[in-house]
């Protein structure tokens, strides 16, 4: 065996991240350009709606309750007379920053459990770690998710905290298979080996040597995990499972003004709206992703 | 007795390979549901002082919480009340609820009567709609139906059940004013009421499950329609009805069954969150409520109920799409 140190395909520093043409194929697809120009669209509404926003989200009585759109309130006011569109321009961030955590967290534990796993199955005496990981996650993903994580919420209290711990439970099988198999791919390569022989730790090959291998996986299999909680976890705040009164998440926010959906509608339209752009150009980039990975591919996603 | 011979019988005790198959997934659905069930009990009920307060409200002193926690035996061990819970819970008994003093199953049951009918109205109206539109769109392949029916069911996938269930309440119920915004007249209303209270969940769920049946029964179909054997069809002369059904439909009749699976699987969960929409009465509602209100042996009893369904319904897939690929039935 010879191998080409200089040009072969393994040939790259350690830690450099190899992701040739991602945002290329991103941008060729007309699919993914509608969605890169809706999600920013979205960021730059969730980003600077606080400091765009008349009044406070939580100020009650500023106006009379379920008050029609005027030029005072321009979305009228909710049933504790809280104007709607501050409400609105708050609540986008938890919609974000919840599944950002859950999804973050999912990753590193059931992303790494993945990955170790497939890295020990090239290590002797190793094997039946990866063979408990794999089981683990079988048996993990038989279990019903949005069942999962109500008894989760329901044994351990309804707050925020709990729902991202819940989803991350949930998501850290599917993403660890995911990465599991694609590392899987890159294990037997020689860089891998060659940092074996060095002597360096496993810590080391499995951020260094194996993570930027698989980067592309990494970034497709976040940004379909980012699709799937956004929704999750605003399906749990509309429950009321998630983020909590005083909070305008926007999930919260629909469940709150159901109630008033006749003399108000504009306060369940607005952040139901505000979900629905979300989630569909996170879907969309989702798509492009999946094709630039397995161009033969091009299958939508399925959630819960 | 040889070697040989001991082989044998041995291969004779585990069946055929299709029973064989039946027989493991059997099993682990056994094994699932066991550790559902362990799950559900452990996270609802490992801290008897929570069950008391739950039940009790905030407004108890410890003596009253520690006589409520001697009086329901909650002092046990964990083990002892997990036996004597998953014991009441196979013969359907689940206690009666601390919170509404009512027998969990007398209050369950009815609303799973809800639940269950409302599911197989989606099934029954969403199935054949989405093989009906799957063919439309792949007869008209790359033409403006199909192209704008695609980008139509891109949007309708990505949308979380609650915004579709919204959107529909806000179109037929507030601006329309056609259909009532909720659910709630199943509880009391007429029987013209009990029908229009079905028809907004009914079409939720239908188009929550069906743009991602369209798009992979379009998909196979697309791709038998433009084998080789279709065209032979085509040349041959055959009806244009016998083509369609025979060359195109059966042959995508795989992926389009696991497909139809994975939605029936999906619906039970999708239940939970559709029928918190409508304030619909079925088991889905019942059980939000439950959790809200710390109502614990409620709680168990669903999710219970829900995750044996799911496991049921997920073990019935899985042999139907062994049954109808050989290849699965090998492993």
């Amino acid at each position: 065996m010879s191998v080409n140190y200089l040009q072969g395909s393994d040939a790259i520093a350690p830690g450099r991240v190899r992701t040739p043409g991602l945002w290329r194929t991103l941008a060729a697809s007309g699919g993914g350009r509608i969605g890169l120009g809706l999600a920013a669209a979205m960021v730059a509404v969730i980003a600077l709606g606080p400091s765009m926003a008349p009044y406070s989200p939580t100020q009650i009585g500023l106006g009379l309750p379920n008050d029609p759109p005027s030029s005072a309130f321009l979305f009228g006011t909710d049933e504790l007379g809280r104007d709607i569109l501050s409400r609105f321009l708050f609540g986008g961030r938890s919609v974000v920053l919840m599944p950002l955590a859950a999804v973050t967290l999912a990753m590193l534990v059931g992303g790494g459990l993945g990955v170790l796993g497939a890295y020990v199955q090239v290590r002797p005496g190793l094997e039946w770690l990866d063979r408990l990981i794999s089981s683990l996650f079988d048996l993990a993903l038989a279990l019903p998710p949005l069942l999962l994580a109500l008894v989760l919420i329901a044994g351990f209290g309804t707050s925020p905290l709990v729902m991202i711990l819940a989803v991350a439970v949930i998501f850290a099988p599917r993403t660890g298979r995911i990465l599991r198999g694609a590392a899987q791919a890159v294990v037997t390569s020689d860089y891998v080996a060659a940092a074996q022989a060095r002597g360096e730790s496993v810590l080391y090959i499995l951020v260094r040597e194996l993570l930027p291998n698989i980067a592309a996986t990494v970034i497709a299999e976040f940004t379909l995990r980012m699709t799937w909680a956004v929704i999750f976890v605003a399906a749990l705040s509309f429950l009321g499972l998630g983020a909590q009164p005083p909070s305008s998440d926007w999930g919260l926010m629909v469940a709150q003004a159901r109630s008033f959906i006749t003399v108000s509608p504009l306060g369940v339209a607005a952040p139901a709206l505000g979900i629905a752009v979300l989630s569909v150009s996170l879907n969309l980039i989702a798509d492009a992703l999946a094709r630039y990975l397995d161009p033969a591919s091009g299958k939508p996603g399925v959630s819960l | 007795m040889t070697a040989k011979k001991i082989t044998e019988f041995l291969a004779h005790l585990r069946g055929a390979p299709g029973q064989r198959v039946v027989l493991s997934r059997l099993g682990f659905a056994l094994a699932t549901l066991l550790l559902m069930s362990l799950i559900t009990f452990a996270a609802t009920s490992i801290a008897p002082e929570d069950v008391a307060r739950n039940a009790l409200g905030r407004e108890v002193t410890q003596g009253q919480v520690e006589l409520f926690i001697h009086d329901k035996g909650l002092d046990r061990p964990f083990a002892v009340r997990y036996a004597e819970w998953l014991a009441g819970a196979a013969t359907g008994d689940f206690g009666v609820s601390a919170v509404t003093g009512r027998d969990v199953r007398a209050d369950v049951m009815p609303r799973l009567g809800n639940t269950v009918v409302l599911a197989l109205l989606a099934l029954v109206i969403g199935v054949p709609l989405s093989l009906g539109v799957a063919v439309y769109m792949a007869l008209r392949m790359g033409g403006w139906q199909d192209v704008s029916l695609l980008a139509g069911t891109t949007v309708l996938t990505a949308l979380p059940e609650f915004v579709t269930g919204m959107g529909l309440v806000l179109l037929f119920g507030v601006t329309l004013g056609w259909l009532p915004i909720d659910s709630t007249a199943l509880l009391f209303g007429s029987a013209f009421d009990n029908l229009s209270a079905y028809v907004l969940p009914v079409t939720t769920m239908v188009l929550v499950t069906a743009p991602y049946t369209i798009r992979i029964a379009r998909s196979s179909i697309c791709e038998s329609l433009a084998s080789a054997h279709t065209r032979a069809a085509i040349l041959n002369g055959l009806s244009r009805r016998r083509i369609l059904w025979a060359y195109a439909v059966l042959p995508a009749a795989t992926p389009i069954i696991n497909t139809l699976a994975l939605n029936l699987v999906y619906l039970i969960s999708g239940v939970v969150v559709i029928e918190n929409v409508f304030n619909f009465p079925g088991i889905g509602r019942r059980l939000v409520e439950a959790i809200t209100t710390g109502d614990t042996y409620t709680v168990q009893a669903v999710a219970l109920l829900m995750g044996a369904m799911f496991i049921i319904i997920n073990l019935a897939a899985d042999l139907m799409a062994a049954y109808v690929n050989p290849r699965l039935r090998a492993r």
